[in-house]
């Protein structure tokens, strides 16, 4: 599917491709702008974060992407909350934007094209991804995870985010492998 | 009687450690991906770590100060993995 040389890998994608995968960018960023933030009228106050305590999210899904930091500690949890859920929100949103643009030049040019760092946040967005339809899914196990043929029978929509999950897998797998080509080791 | 010890005493020679747990949803090739990358380690030792973590339930991935750990664990939740700290 994919090739690379040292500086970068190229996907062909076909365009009922391109154009799933701008979906799962857009569905992303709803679900990100779903994310309580705590407001704070002092600008001032903004750059060193937020004063209050930061409640996890209530959506499994944004729970999975922003978890805990602490498991038996909710003092400590909460505090690292405080002081890293904007920056891995802002990361996960700059992701997006290289994902949304490169897919724009694959339109535009018939293949997908990516330089290190634009695959880096094409493996973190695949992730996040296949991590909220997995929580979607209700995958909670190794054995939920197997038998998702099954588990979606009779159900049109949870059938096409299985066939979803499970293609952007494979996708990722491919990035994977061609990722791993550039570390070496 | 339990003594309290304030929060700043803290023996600085208990290392604090960063674990990662098992998820039935990431790829073992991204984990082991993600474990070279973030961390430095030789393929071996990464596939190692990710193999515990898919066997044991979980693995620690690294170990050190507090507010290092702190930034591993901010660091692999950027990339997807569940991770968090505690003290050895």
């Amino acid at each position: 599917m994919g090739t690379f040389d040292a500086a970068e890998v190229r996907l062909r994608l076909t365009d009922t491709e391109l154009q799933v995968l701008r979906g799962v960018v857009e569905q992303l960023a709803v679900l990100l702008g779903e994310l309580p933030t705590p407001s704070t009228s002092d600008p001032l106050a903004e750059l060193v974060g937020p004063v209050g305590p930061v409640e996890p999210p209530a959506d499994p899904a944004l729970r999975r992407l922003f978890p805990d930091g602490y498991r038996d500690d909710p003092a400590a949890a909460e505090e690292f909350r405080r002081f890293t859920q904007a920056n891995l929100r802002a990361g996960k949103q700059a992701d997006l934007a290289v994902v949304r643009r490169t897919l724009e030049e694959a339109a535009r040019g018939g293949a997908l094209t990516l330089d290190a760092q634009a695959l880096d946040s094409w493996l973190r967005v695949l992730t996040d991804a296949r991590l909220v339809l997995g929580v979607r899914l209700g995958i909670e196990t190794e054995e939920d995870a197997e038998a998702l043929a099954e588990r979606t029978v009779g159900d049109e929509a949870a059938r096409a985010a299985a066939e979803l999950f499970e293609w952007l897998g494979i996708v990722l797998d491919e990035l994977v492998s061609l990722a791993s080509g550039h570390l070496g080791g | 009687m339990e003594v309290e010890r304030p929060e700043s005493d803290v023996r600085p020679d208990t290392p604090w450690v960063t674990i990662v747990w098992n998820d039935p949803v990431n790829l073992m090739s991204y984990v082991t991906y993600v474990f070279q990358k973030l961390f430095g380690y030789p393929r071996e030792k990464a596939q190692r770590l990710m193999l515990q973590v898919h066997y044991e339930g979980k693995a620690v991935v690294s170990s050190g100060t507090r507010e290092q750990m702190e930034n591993d664990a901010a660091r692999l939740h950027a990339h997807g993995l569940w991770a968090t700290v505690q003290q050895d």
